[in-house]
């Protein structure tokens, strides 16, 4: 018996009410003077036993009247079918072949077990039962017992993180749907990271291994940081998770050539100079020594690397002269053609408002001769904030600004916002801000935060570099609009441009436009998969209440026994009916008229 | 044969009972009535043991005041029909003997012993009925007034003896309503006040199987004292004294 609601059988506690309410009211009597005792000891002595069988039958009867109630509150259900066939059944089941499963136990991959156990539950379905196989993917394949497992001999481990909540609701989906007695079989290494809650409700058998989770060591973390690269190369992030603390020798490497081997402490993040690239799309690549779980053991990120920027600026100006100082000094930027910075120039140009209100009229006229989707507006006076946003991460305080509006002009970006409003926008080789930077007009020239901004908008806004988003491997990417192929390691498939993108190899992928190259993506392994820590029975039952857990290898023989259940609530109902029925006649016997 | 009182001459009186003697002071005729003239002599044995002190309700008597009543109405009466009455009183033992007389002013000794009567402790009928014998020379009729709560066996031997020897026996069974019928009630420790025996129970659980098991004595006394030729009535204590008076006198 199994019930689906436990918490109620606390309620069985009531059960002892009408023998604390016997015991209770056993208190000392009054004493009254009688003459005719004799004829009370004769009565006793006739009907004392038959009222005595009395008492006892109602007490058991309201005893298992509240009984009945609170086992019909908890929900039981009983298998129907013994240990002959089942009657025809739904079945969802759930392979768990996300990137974990590969790992090495004892010489055999997790998956290997996985899809040995699913075959066991397989074996025991007849044709008459339906069946689905869900997998990491998400995809849910029906098929008949022989179709699914031809589709787990050609399994493999997909690279991907899995959510087993998911699995499990979209398990219940189908099983109800199928409008028969079902069973949700999760076959799993049981991943604590995989824990998600399940919508819905229905019985689930979690098939999990037993025994010492293995110990794992992966590349956590690569980030070449703001992209694109001066030639003078720069400086990498990375972290390496682990089980334990001792350092690994992490070889780092640049467009498929080592570089060095350097020594990393596991937890600790570390960061390493990237000798001079030369300008173009390359790779940077981290490798730790294989263990039981390959798929971590190395991490490799798309790395853009582009020749210095070449900006104008007005050396009046000491904030903006100061700033960029610095980026020519690391080889971001050099004094030449290029973007000119503060007034507007025949090219790209960042444009500040002008500090005469009255030369307003005449800046905008000139943004409109360059085809400008933006022109200043009236000024603002104000002690405002920057919003927050990937450009500009900390909210900066800004004093005053003149207000930037559309002009009608199709093609005008929002880079940064003021309290809503725009502040930083672009309309193609234009860009113009709000607010000068000034510490009259903004805390920002004095902020940490004004450096990164200035090269982020030189080297990369102004040339319009492309993202390199890394994502792991099943997350979603939108594509660029002009995108038409992606290429990974010499293999090409088309894509179209604007839609969203789900990679599920690892690497970098170029996205290309005919023979350009937009863009990469680098795409790793979710973390979550290389922390093998293992959920324990009671997680199971808290997140999916009703689950039961079996052990991998012998768990099978529970398939079909869940959801081939009675709900026995009807019965006890009946029961606790008659109970009252019973007690009614019972009690009826006693007149209370006093 | 024992003087009893004079009466006015009327035409067809035996002239040999004329009292001469007050007709030479009065001038008139008298005749003198005798004692072995009078109809019945009737004994009144009342139960006064501790149990008839007892009643169901404040707004009852108790069944010894009732029973009391009854048997003062009951002497009343038979003097009223020139019949002798006596009354003999007694719990475990016998209190008192009042002799059968017909004489006027004898109700008051009875009704003056009646109402001094005070409850006792037991009851032993028996003795009480064997006493009577001796009281009563010629046959006539005895009247035992009592709640029955005694040993049925023994009373019931002094009965036939009694009817054995010719009298005409009558038993008035005094109850109290709460006696026959349990008030049903939270539980209880019901104490025998003669005996000191308790018995503790819920009467609300109990009422039906009491009521059985009274009606059952009720009826088994009925049954024995018709066998025996002896009359016998149930009279409750909340019967008016009228209906209990032409239930006593025709059971």
């Amino acid at each position: 018996m199994a019930f689906a609601a436990p918490w109620a059988l606390l309620g069985l506690v009531a059960a002892a009410l009408p023998v604390l309410l016997h015991l209770v009211q056993r208190r000392e009597p009054p004493e009254v003077a009688f003459p005719a005792v004799r004829y009370l000891e004769d009565a006793t002595r006739d009907h004392r036993r038959r009222l005595r069988l009395r008492h006892l039958l109602l007490l058991a009867v309201r005893t298992l009247l509240i009984v009945a109630i609170v086992l019909a509150a908890a929900r039981p259900s009983l298998a129907r079918s013994g240990l002959g066939d089942h009657v025809p059944s739904a079945l969802a089941l759930v392979v768990d072949n996300s990137a974990s499963s590969a790992a090495m136990v004892d010489g055999v991959a997790t998956l290997d077990r996985i899809i040995s156990a699913a075959r066991r539950v397989l074996d025991r379905a007849t044709p008459a039962d339906r069946l689905w196989l869900i997998t990491a993917d998400g995809m849910a394949r029906p098929g008949s017992a022989e179709l699914l497992r031809a589709r787990l001999t050609v399994l493999r481990a997909e690279p991907i993180h899995m959510r087993l909540g998911d699995a499990i609701s979209q398990g219940r989906d189908l099983v109800r749907g199928a409008g028969r007695p079902g069973d949700v079989i999760v076959i799993t290494d049981l991943q604590r990271s995989g824990m998600t809650s399940a919508r819905g409700r229905g019985p689930v058998l979690v098939l999990r291994p037993e025994g010492t989770v293995p110990v794992n060591r992966g590349v956590a973390a690569l980030s070449p940081g703001a992209q694109p690269w001066g030639p003078d190369g720069g400086r990498v992030g990375l972290a390496i998770s682990s089980s334990d603390t001792v350092p690994v020798a992490v070889t780092l490497g640049a467009g498929g050539r080592a570089l060095r081997e350097v020594l990393v402490t596991p937890g600790a993040p570390a960061s390493q100079r990237i000798p001079p690239i030369t300008p173009g799309w390359t790779t940077i690549a981290a490798s730790i020594p294989a263990d039981e779980f390959r798929l971590d053991d190395s991490r490799v990120v798309a790395l853009h690397v582009a020749p210095p920027a070449g900006v104008r600026w007005d050396a009046s100006d000491r904030w903006i002269a100061a700033a960029l100082d610095v980026l020519a000094a690391d080889g971001r930027v050099r004094a030449g053609e290029g973007l000119r910075i503060g007034t507007l120039g025949p090219g790209p140009s960042l444009v500040f408002p002008s500090d005469d209100p009255a030369r307003i009229g005449a800046l905008n006229r000139l943004l409109a001769s360059r085809g400008s989707a933006w022109r200043f507006g009236t000024m603002v006076v104000s002690s405002e904030r920057t919003d927050s946003n990937a450009l500009l991460p900390v909210r900066e305080a800004i004093s005053q600004r003149a207000r930037l509006e559309p002009t009608g002009t199709r093609g005008g970006e929002v880079l940064v916002r003021v309290e809503g409003e725009p502040w930083l926008v672009r309309s193609g080789d234009l860009l113009l801000v709000g607010s000068r930077f000034d510490p009259a007009w903004t805390a920002l020239p004095n902020a940490a935060a004004f450096v990164p901004l200035l090269d982020a908008i030189v080297t990369r806004v102004a040339r319009g570099a492309p993202d390199v988003p890394d994502i792991p491997a099943g997350g979603a990417v939108r594509l660029p609009e002009r995108a038409t192929t992606v290429v990974q390691e010499g293999t090409s498939h088309n894509v179209e441009g604007g839609a969203l993108w789900y990679p599920r190899t690892l690497g970098v992928h170029y996205l290309l436009a005919g023979p350009d190259t937009l863009g990469a993506i680098s795409v790793h392994l979710d973390p979550r998969e290389s922390d093998f820590a293992r959920a324990d029975d009671r997680d199971v039952r808290a997140l999916w209440p009703g689950a039961r857990t079996a052990d991998l290898t012998d768990g099978a023989q529970l398939a079909f026994t869940l959801g081939d259940r009675g709900d026995l609530r009807g019965a006890l109902l009946w029961l606790a009916l008659a109970c009252v029925l019973t007690e009614s006649a019972l009690a009826g016997r006693v007149p209370r008229r006093s | 044969m024992e003087f009893a009182e004079h009466r006015q001459y009327q035409p067809g009186d035996e002239p040999r009972y004329v009292d001469w003697k007050l007709h030479a002071r009065t001038d008139r005729l008298y005749v003198k009535q005798f004692e072995e003239e009078t109809n019945l002599r009737a004994m009144l044995v009342l139960d006064a043991s501790a149990s008839m002190a007892w009643s169901g309700s404040p707004v009852r008597l108790t069944k010894l005041d009732y029973a009391t009543r009854l048997a003062a109405a009951l002497a009343l009466v038979l003097q009223r029909q020139r019949d002798a009455a006596g009354l003999v009183v007694f719990d475990d033992a016998v209190r008192s003997i009042t002799p059968a007389r017909v004489r006027p002013g004898h109700w008051h000794t009875i009704a003056r012993t009646l109402a001094a009567t005070q409850p006792g402790t037991g009851t032993a009928a028996e003795p009480a009925l064997r006493q009577v014998v001796g009281s009563l020379r010629r046959r006539g009729m005895v009247v035992l007034i009592s709640d029955l709560l005694l040993d049925r066996s023994l009373a019931l031997t002094a009965l036939r003896y009694l009817r054995h020897r010719g009298h005409q026996v009558l038993v008035l069974h005094v109850a109290d309503p709460a006696e026959l019928d349990l008030l049903r009630g939270d539980e209880a420790r019901f104490r025998d006040p003669e005996t000191g025996r308790t018995v503790t129970l819920n009467p609300s659980e109990w009422a039906d199987a009491y009521r059985e098991t009274v009606h059952g004595v009720v009826r088994a006394w009925g049954a024995a004292c018709r066998a025996a030729g002896i009359r016998y009535a149930l009279v409750p204590t909340e019967l008016s004294f009228g209906a209990a008076l032409s239930r006593a006198l025709g059971a």
